[in-house]
């Protein structure tokens, strides 16, 4: 049914009060529902049309008023104790970084002024991601995922026409994969075993196509980050399923999986916890990280020497700093990261929009496993992945994708007042049922 | 008799969490509701109302979730949170004492006095 003019003219002017635009939708669609349901409930007593739109809009009140009272109301929130905690961990591993280059030595060359530009393309990348429309996720799930798994199967082919570096560098694009599949996983419409087991596969593709692109562990790690969503959603009952059985499909094929590479895994897991026997000398840094940690002291600077780890202005900056200033680095490290992490998870848990709800503990979630991964490396647990503590170190592409995951972030926080998830009838996977008739 | 406007925007909060106490509503029918158990004396504007509703959203008192009411048209219900529970619970005691006081003061204190 068309809207009655007048209740476009009278919406027009109610809006025409609240400054933030993006509210315009949410207060239009639900003061025009009402508008229409007063219209019907008039018509239904005798009133005509026209009549009825008209008393309908005067029992409205005055729409300059109504309009400032819902601009009160309707105000972007900017989480200011984030926004504070971003800029002071990228101020710090800015600086950090300047510092090691002036007093440590360092395998690999850093340029400082390479590095200030690096820090002014995050801040920019961070402002875009904020004044991004996440819900994007949500509306073009399949778009968003298809093209980042033919982006991820085409980058091998392209490897001749790229320098190393850019290869390298394309390995941070599998951070975004657990925010890709939180916009699979909302948008999902399936129910039942068929649409657990749908949503299910449709993680373990993107894994899959992650190992095709490169071989790197790393991959089950963010793939991880989706499976403990996919698991949330299960128990939330999401899918209308049993959950017992539920979860053994989650977690059959990854107990098979660690069964089946479990040769590797505890040799690996072995070498994390005893670095100085691992044969392929990858445990030769762990070995030396320890022994630097463990002439380190409090606060003051450690007896050892840090000469022979490498890339200490990147991968191993944290170690540096315990033996530079003492433990005390690692307590402040802890402390500006784990805010970070507490402000995020107390906004995202109480995201009205299951969407919002859902990217910002992918992104929480991400940063989370990041930061984790680092610091265990840097305390002489050689782990896997790539080690990046997020806006510390490094300080380019890493950078850069955290940045912007920081600021879709803000991004939804920003939007929750505005945000609503539309309803989406549940399906069930059609059963394709095969008969046979026996020919005359 | 019409009811002041500032006597009653005070209170119409604690009303419309009192209302979705009972169930969940939209907001044309916590109008109609509240117009029929005032018996007209609360004829409140749509636009007084959703103002309100969206600032009680603010402060988590009330959620809402879009439902396709029987007619086919999709609605915004409104219910009450855990929290809003405890702010009607607040705002009744604080209502009883007023009105108590206000009892007192216009029976020229005899009610107090005697309680």
């Amino acid at each position: 049914m068309r809207q009655h003019n007048l209740f476009r003219v009278y919406l027009d002017k109610v809006c025409e009060q609240i400054r933030w635009k993006k509210a315009h939708s949410v207060v239009c669609r639900e003061l025009g529902d009402h508008l229409e349901d007063e219209q019907a409930t008039l018509v239904e007593s005798g009133f005509a049309e026209d009549e009825a739109a008209n008393q309908a809009v005067l029992d409205m009140g005055d729409a300059a008023l109504v309009g400032s009272q819902l601009d009160r109301a309707y105000r972007p929130r900017p989480a200011w104790g984030i926004i504070a905690v971003t800029a002071v961990l990228m101020i710090l591993g800015y600086f950090a970084r300047l510092y090691i280059i002036q007093h440590a030595h360092s395998l690999y060359v850093v340029d400082i002024t390479r590095s200030l530009f690096w820090l002014c393309a995050a801040i920019i990348v961070m402002v875009v991601g904020y004044f991004l429309d996440y819900t994007i996720l949500g509306k073009h799930p399949i778009i968003i995922c298809t093209g980042f798994a033919i982006a991820l199967i085409l980058l091998p082919f392209v490897y001749e026409l790229m320098t190393y570096s850019l290869h390298y560098y394309a390995i941070y694009g599998m951070i975004l994969i657990p925010i890709i599949y939180a916009g699979v996983l909302w948008w999902w419409p399936y129910q039942g075993y068929g649409g657990l087991i749908g949503s299910y596969l449709s993680l373990w593709i993107l894994v899959i196509v992650g190992l095709v692109f490169r071989g790197s562990i790393s991959i089950f790690v963010y793939g991880g980050v989706g499976g403990l969503m996919l698991t949330a959603e299960l128990i939330k009952g999401r899918f209308k399923v049993r959950k017992s059985c539920g979860l053994l499909i989650l977690y059959c094929p990854v107990v098979l999986m660690f069964i089946w590479l479990w040769e590797a895994v505890s040799k690996r897991l072995l070498y994390i916890l005893q670095p100085e026997i691992d044969p392929t000398g990858y445990g030769f840094q762990a070995t030396q990280i320890r022994q630097v940690l463990e002439s380190a002291r409090w606060i003051g600077q450690g007896n050892h020497t840090t000469d022979y780890i490498p890339d200490l202005v990147n991968s191993n900056m944290l170690t540096f700093f315990i033996h530079q200033f003492g433990w005390i680095s690692l307590v402040l490290v802890l402390l500006l990261f784990g805010a970070l992490l507490a402000f995020s998870a107390t906004l995202a848990i109480k995201q009205k929009s299951r969407l919002g709800r859902m990217v910002s503990m992918a992104i929480l979630l991400s940063l989370a496993v990041e930061g984790g991964i680092y610091i265990a490396n840097n305390l002489g647990f050689v782990t896997f992945g790539f080690p990046v503590l997020p806006l510390l170190s490094y300080g380019n592409a890493a950078l850069l994708i955290d940045s912007f995951l920081i600021g879709l972030m803000l991004s939804v926080f920003r939007n929750d007042d505005i945000v609503r998830d539309p309803i989406i009838a549940p399906k069930k996977i059609p059963r394709i049922k095969i008969t046979m008739e026996r020919l005359p | 008799m019409e009811i002041s406007k500032s006597l009653l925007s005070g209170s119409l909060s604690l009303l419309l969490l009192r209302l979705l106490e009972e169930e969940d509503m939209y907001g044309h029918q916590m109008i109609a509701t509240l117009r029929q158990r005032s018996d007209d004396t609360f004829a409140l504007k749509a636009g007084t109302l959703y103002p309100l509703l969206h600032n009680l959203e603010k402060q988590g008192a009330v959620q809402t979730y879009k439902k396709t009411a029987e007619t086919g048209r999709l609605r915004i219900y409104y219910s009450i949170t855990p929290e809003g529970r405890g702010i009607l619970h607040d705002k009744k005691t604080e209502w009883n004492i007023f009105t108590k006081a206000v009892s007192c003061v216009l029976e020229g204190g005899q009610a107090c006095a005697t309680a």
